[in-house]
């Protein structure tokens, strides 16, 4: 087998955690006391849900480098996996006292916060962690997550938006939108029966009525795509285009067109918005307009 | 067995046993496949876990030198599962890496628009990001193949030199004034300096002088360094393969424009004719 630990720390970054692993432990075995293989092994040990091989390598690596900070933060990770959160709030602190702008010891004390409900010191540790590294998406992540829970949705979206920005094909990214979308659904909600939706349903089955079923779902689909970007439901003066009909659209109208275009080609399909009642509403009256001519303008 | 004629392909001794050897260390035998619009000469798709066999695809038009391209191909798969699978990497890149790479040499781009017009330079913006990543990520086992097949297959050496003087006539087209006038400096200055690298470390191995274009040019320097990089501690593997890719793509100066992934990390049409890696 290769001893490169340069070629472990491709396996790492490529995510192939179990082959550098393999060369790291085989490296170990030459040099034991060498600060790269005890960090990075030790935190192989963790991703790969060996926690206990975990604290014993990076306790060695802080015990041969009592100021590497980053081991310290290693080691505290190590301890969360074994649920061990007092201890892992320890060598946070301690990984802080070594070096207080340590990003990822301030992000992971920010989680332990927010595990503890602290959810304003989780906040400061995110903000601060998240000043000091912007392109860090976890720690965007835990800032988006913690404000859902403190109620403060606008920050929540906000944070939850540069998620998403950062590297829209992570599986952090899928929940930033996943969540994204539950926002909407309660800001919707919280203005109860919304008008304005029924109006837009209305309008969608007059645009739709007629029309072939690849036409509605392309339109649909279009929506859909455009939505895992982000649609402001809530700013009637943000406006949208789409290729596959004409003229200009509000978040909500989108939103709308959409729902009622899969109600029509697909029902069963969950657009993660709840418009069942301003849609019925909408059906209903449609159903007039055609039996009697009845038209709102 | 392989027959001696597959298709329209007349295999010569060495190939045979070569395809043999692939089918015994992969596990897999070779399907050659004809393709016209193939943008190189031969170009290999390594079988996957879930596919029955590694993928060749040729031009109809072909002369002998395709007995070269198949051994050469067949090195590439030969090196990568001699490697653990859970050692293995390929690189990649996607539209984010393509956007942050180009973005940093948007100044040069701009400059080519005195001579391309908008349109012209979206039409081979690609080609030159590609063709940038495809040999910084395919010279270094390149030149370890090529060795190979000069040491190990010597009735091959005729049809080889055939094939590397091919490649040769392309790449020295990347000294001419109007393939300097229309590629970005950082780009053209990259992709010569690994040419001068590529031809000298061969050239040397198989007794050809192909550095005598670059005499006047300024990627000697670069280029010598870089020769002088990959012959120093070449570990003779795959693994040595991806390591000598990072230190030509941090030599380079582009590192950051591709990353690496678990070989088995494909997308789901992989294998069906989209695309091909480790084009010759």
């Amino acid at each position: 087998m290769i001893k490169d630990i340069n070629y472990a720390l491709m396996l790492i970054k490529a995510n192939k955690l179990d082959g550098a692993r393999d060369i790291l432990e085989e490296l170990l075995k030459s040099d034991p006391q060498d600060k790269d293989i005890l960090y990075n092994l030790g935190m192989c040990y963790t991703e790969l849900d060996e926690p206990d091989k975990a604290v014993k390598t990076l306790s060695e690596c802080v015990r041969c480098y009592p100021n590497y900070s980053n081991a310290y933060v290693a080691l505290g990770f190590a301890h969360s996996r074994l649920a061990d959160d007092k201890k892992a709030k320890e060598y946070f602190l301690r990984a802080l006292e070594i070096d207080p702008v340590n990003s990822y010891a301030l992000r992971n004390l920010g989680s332990i916060y927010g595990n503890e409900n602290d959810y304003e010191k989780a906040i400061e540790c995110f903000e601060k962690s998240f000043s000091i590294n912007q392109e860090d998406q976890l720690t965007a992540y835990g800032l988006g997550y913690t404000y859902y829970h403190t109620g403060k949705l606008d920050k929540a979206v906000e944070y939850f938006k540069i998620v998403i920005a950062l590297d829209e094909s992570t599986k952090i990214a899928g929940l930033a939108k996943n969540l994204t979308r539950e926002i909407a659904e309660i800001n919707l909600k919280s203005q109860g029966f919304r008008t304005d939706a029924m109006f837009y349903c209305l309008g969608a089955l007059q645009f739709f009525d007629g029309k072939k079923s690849e036409e509605i779902r392309e339109v649909a689909f279009e929506i859909g795509l455009k939505g895992t970007q982000g649609l402001d439901i809530n700013n009637p003066d943000k406006k949208y285009t789409l290729t596959s009909m004409l003229g200009t659209f509000t978040g909500l109208q989108l939103v709308s067109y959409m729902y009622v275009g899969f109600k029509i080609i697909e029902p069963s399909i969950d657009t993660g918005l709840d418009l069942s009642k301003e849609y019925k509403e909408a059906l209903r009256l449609f159903v007039q307009e055609s039996s009697y001519g009845y038209t709102i303008h | 067995m392989y027959k001696k004629v597959l298709m329209d392909i007349q295999f010569i001794d060495p190939v045979l046993e070569v395809l043999e050897e692939v089918k015994s260390i992969t596990g897999k035998g070779i399907e050659f496949i004809q393709k016209e619009n193939l943008p190189t000469y031969a170009a290999l798709q390594m079988a996957r876990i879930n596919m029955p066999s590694h993928l060749i695809y040729y031009k109809k038009e072909h002369d002998e030198i395709i007995n070269h391209l198949i051994v050469h191909e067949c090195g590439h798969l030969l090196r990568t599962f001699k490697c653990p699978e859970n050692l293995r990497l390929i690189p990649y890149s996607n539209q984010r890496l393509k956007y942050d790479a180009l973005k940093k040499i948007e100044n040069e781009i701009e400059g080519i628009k005195k001579i391309l017009s908008e349109d012209q330079i979206a039409h081979i913006i690609n080609l030159w990001y590609d063709g940038l990543i495809r040999q910084v990520t395919n010279f270094p086992p390149d030149i370890m193949i090529e060795k190979w097949i000069y040491n190990q297959f010597p009735m091959l050496r005729s049809l080889q030199l055939k094939s590397i003087k091919k490649q040769h006539a392309d790449s020295v087209s990347g000294l001419t004034e109007i393939v300097r006038k229309i590629t970005p400096y950082t780009i053209l200055f990259a992709s010569n300096v690994m040419n001068y690298a590529f031809f000298r470390i061969l050239g040397l191995h198989i007794g050809q002088n192909f550095t005598r274009q670059y005499s006047s040019t300024s990627y000697i320097g670069k280029g010598k360094e870089l020769a002088a990089i990959t012959e120093k501690d070449y570990i003779n593997s795959h693994e040595g393969d991806n390591i000598m890719i990072e230190k030509w793509a941090n030599y380079l100066n582009i590192s950051d424009w591709f990353k690496w992934r678990d070989f088995e990390d494909v997308p789901p049409d992989y294998g069906k004719e989209t695309s091909v890696n480790n084009s010759k």
